[in-house]
């Protein structure tokens, strides 16, 4: 198994990076990586850690890019 | 001088048909920064042309780029200072501006910033630069920041591990760069590329590729470091698993396309990936265990209380059953809490307001139809908005709450982890919880799908989710209805959404979509922290007051325009704006529907027009309910009673004394029958017409079945 897929196959059970980066014994950074990795690829997808800090969150969201799930009925994410 | 300039292995990168870069700009080399965001690379881009730069359009976008004049060794280079980005892999413009300079012939070297406190993204990315093939210098910064947290980067065994030279600098003092200078210099006469190479020894590089530096990464830039490049140009041995360069390198196009299929976010098989990706990661964690080794090792698992907690919360037989307790929680805060600043709001402005109101206007001749224009019409459309702000403020807040802390990430991996067990695609599942909220911006959500069926199948589906809209309905039939059980009324409705969504899918999947396959998700969970409330105030503010400004036109318009219908009579002689409204065109149109109802137990005129009007906005439908009943004439004019009881009497009618099991059907139609028709115009632009209407005639055929169930279920069962 390669960094890629064991990381892939870690977050798969529900850790998070760092959790995954002390199940591999890997660098944190590395896990954060190889999930951008798969993110790009389409495999996965990344929740945001946080509800929109800036107000302008939801409007600023592109149609291919999901909403924030807080902007979850705010008129102002109407595209 | 610099030459000979770019002798060697970048010039074979070129290609036959491309122009000899020392043909085009033989005295003024191209210099790129190039590095993840914020590692210091503006700051370093100014440090380095100080007031000789300006502001250009990379070629053929709108990606604005600083370009400047950086003299090296005498010589004035074009020195670009690209967007920060994670990978080359581009998934925005920027990210393609930055991937295709750094692939760009015309660009003679790269000056690659390391982050020494993030040194595994900057890794990666500098892996991906090593494929492009072009010659490289390493910036090493964000040293001090790495010290403070414990982290120290050997320079000497950083650059023998690369194979290319490696400067520590600090851009916002300067120091550094006056060896990163001669660094330049020297690789722009012997240019160096980054070698993949792994195992213990590169053998493609030398200790002394170090610029000025030992150990340790302290910047020191006293001294005029002394430069000895003896960087081996040539390509790395094969038997070190080396990469050679990758001409053409591809770049993904960004997402925004309008082409269909360049919009596919993945291959058909998602976790295929090219041995490049493998070979940069297994190089990276190689540089790393190299680079880290004097690091206290962290390898060993240690259970952090995030780590318990999650185990409960995505355990799959307790993880759902939270999640229904954390949504029940939810909608009984919101009832009991918000009831009671409804109940106030709506007294102020129905009655304080509409009776000052009807005192200031004159009530003879033509002011009583202009006073019933904007006392029941236009007032009772802002009373319906005001009276769901604090509703809606605090679904806001709590849903805000449950993402800030980490919690409804847990919950979509749940749900996606059930979605899939039952057959459906468990990338749905993030357009669908945006569903909850308003059906609209989940269809523009269906997007992030690669599949166009896997996008139809699932734009199907939204409408079937309970958006905001439609709880406003829940909120007052159910406290009118089940004033002691409202909270869990309004539970079972959003479970009854679920369940629709899950046998609409199933239904659809062994039907109409046979043909489409499920596509392996992965959600990568963020961890827990304490939720930021300042933020959430401020956004939950901002949602707040859209609501009132954009619903809030609609929905006083669509009542004001209701008013109106009502205030046409087509029978009975009357004159405008005094007729009863059974009577009225309103009324009339309504009682045509109002038969067809009746099986459902809400054959009445009332309920058909506020359904009628739903189709516009479902907030509208409690405020034509309000409207309908406040212009009804009462049975008792001596107790004209207030929306409640007029309500529970509508319904205890037309239901033959079952108002409960009438009003429990309402409610499943108002929750099945059919999308805004906002939602079912973007249905229309995304799918076209037949899907849109068949998603509207199954939607209207689940609705009367199932409300036609639930009220003779109900009645039969007293």
């Amino acid at each position: 198994m390669s960094v890629l897929d064991d990381v892939l196959r870690v977050t798969r059970t529900g850790a998070t990076p760092a959790a995954a980066a002390r199940t591999l014994g890997v660098d944190e950074g590395l896990v954060l990586a190889a999930l951008d990795h798969w993110e790009r690829r389409g495999t996965l997808t990344r929740p945001p850690a946080r509800a929109d800090s800036s107000c302008s969150t939801c409007v600023a969201t592109t149609p291919d890019v999901p909403l924030p799930l807080a902007c979850t009925g705010c008129p102002l994410a109407r595209r | 001088m610099l030459e000979p300039r770019l002798a060697g292995r970048r010039v074979e990168r070129r290609g036959a048909d491309g122009p000899r870069r020392d043909e085009r700009r033989a005295d003024e080399p191209r210099i790129v920064l190039v590095g993840n965001p914020n590692v210091g690379k503006s700051t370093l881009f100014n440090a380095l042309t100080g007031a000789r730069q300006r502001v250009v359009n990379a070629p053929g976008t709108t990606v604005e780029l600083q370009e400047g004049r950086w003299r090296v060794g005498g010589v004035p280079c074009r020195l670009v200072d690209l967007p920060g980005t994670y990978s080359l892999d581009a998934r925005s413009p920027d990210e393609q501006v930055a991937a295709q300079a750094v692939h760009d012939e015309g660009t003679d070297l790269a000056v690659l910033l390391v982050d020494a406190a993030g040194l595994a993204r900057s890794l990666v990315l500098a892996g991906q630069v090593a494929l492009s093939g072009v010659p490289v210098v390493v910036a090493l910064t964000m040293s001090d920041v790495a010290r403070s947290r414990g982290l120290t980067v050997p320079v000497e065994t950083l650059a023998t591990r690369l194979g290319v030279p490696v400067v520590a600098l600090d851009p916002r003092t300067g120091a550094g760069l006056a060896a990163l200078a001669s660094a330049v210099e020297q690789a722009l006469t012997h240019p160096s590329t980054l070698t993949l190479a792994t195992g213990d020894r590169p053998d493609t590089a030398t200790a002394d590729l170090t610029v000025g530096h030992t150990a340790d990464p302290a910047v020191d830039d006293t001294a005029d470091p002394t430069v000895d490049h003896t960087v081996d140009p040539a390509p790395a041995r094969a038997d070190d698993h080396d990469l050679e360069p990758t001409p053409d390198h591809a770049v993904r196009p960004a997402h925004a396309g309008a082409d269909e299929h360049a919009l596919d976010p993945a291959p058909e098989h998602a976790e295929d990936h090219d041995d490049d990706a493998e070979r940069v990661f297994a190089w990276v964690a190689d540089v790393l265990r190299v680079v880290q080794s004097g690091t206290p090792a962290t390898a060993r698992p240690v259970r952090t209380w995030s780590d318990r907690v999650d185990r409960v919360l995505l355990d799959a037989r307790a993880g759902i059953p939270v999640l229904l307790v954390v949504m029940w929680g939810l909608f009984q805060l919101a009832t009991t809490v918000a009831a009671p600043l409804m109940d106030a709001i709506d007294a102020v402005v129905n009655g304080t307001v509409a009776d000052a109101l009807r005192d200031v206007l004159p009530s003879s001749g033509p002011w009583r139809w202009v006073e019933g224009l904007l006392v029941d019409g236009a007032l009772a459309g802002v009373g319906t908005v005001l009276s769901f702000v604090p509703l809606l403020a605090l679904v806001f807040v709590a849903v805000a709450l449950l993402e800030d802390c980490g919690y409804l990430a847990r919950a979509a991996f749940v749900a996606d982890r059930a979605m899939r067990a039952i057959g459906l695609d468990g990338r749905a599942v993030l357009p669908l919880v945006v569903g909850f909220g308003c059906n609209l911006p989940a269809l523009a959500a269906t997007r992030t799908l690669p599949h166009a069926r896997q996008r139809l199948l699932t734009g199907l589906l939204i409408p079937f989710t309970s958006c905001t809209a439609r709880l406003t309905v829940y909120v007052l039939l159910a406290s009118v209805f089940f004033p002691q059980h409202a909270g869990t009324v309004i539970f079972v409705m959003y479970l009854a959404s679920a369940a629709l969504v899950v046998l609409g899918g199933l239904a659809l999947r062994r039907t109409l979509f046979r043909d489409v396959r499920r596509e392996p998700l992965v959600l990568a969970l963020p961890a827990y922290q304490r939720p930021a409330l300042r933020p959430i105030a401020l956004s939950v503010g901002v949602r707040v007051l859209a609501f009132a400004r954009k619903a809030g036109v609609i929905i006083v318009g669509t009542l004001t325009v209701v008013w109106l219908l009502m205030a046409v009579p087509v029978t009975g002689g009357h004159a405008v704006a005094d007729v009863p409204v059974e009577d009225s065109l309103y009324g009339r149109a309504a009682e045509t529907i109002a038969p067809v109802l009746g099986p459902a137990g809400f054959g009445t005129w009332e309920a058909a027009a506020a359904l009628a009007t739903g189709f516009v906005a479902k907030e509208v439908v409690v405020g034509s309910l309000a409207q309908t009943a406040a212009v009804a004439e009462p049975e008792d004019p001596a107790d004209p009673g207030d929306l409640a009881d007029r309500l529970r009497a509508t319904f205890d009618a037309s239901s033959g004394g079952h108002a409960g099991a009438a009003a429990a059907g309402f409610l499943w139609f108002v929750l099945a029958y059919s999308p805004c028709l906002a939602t079912l115009a973007e249905q229309r632009r995304l799918f076209g017409l037949r899907w849109t209407l068949l998603g509207v005639g199954v939607g209207l055929s689940v609705a009367w079945v199932g409300a036609v169930l639930v009220f003779q279920t109900g009645r039969l069962l007293g």
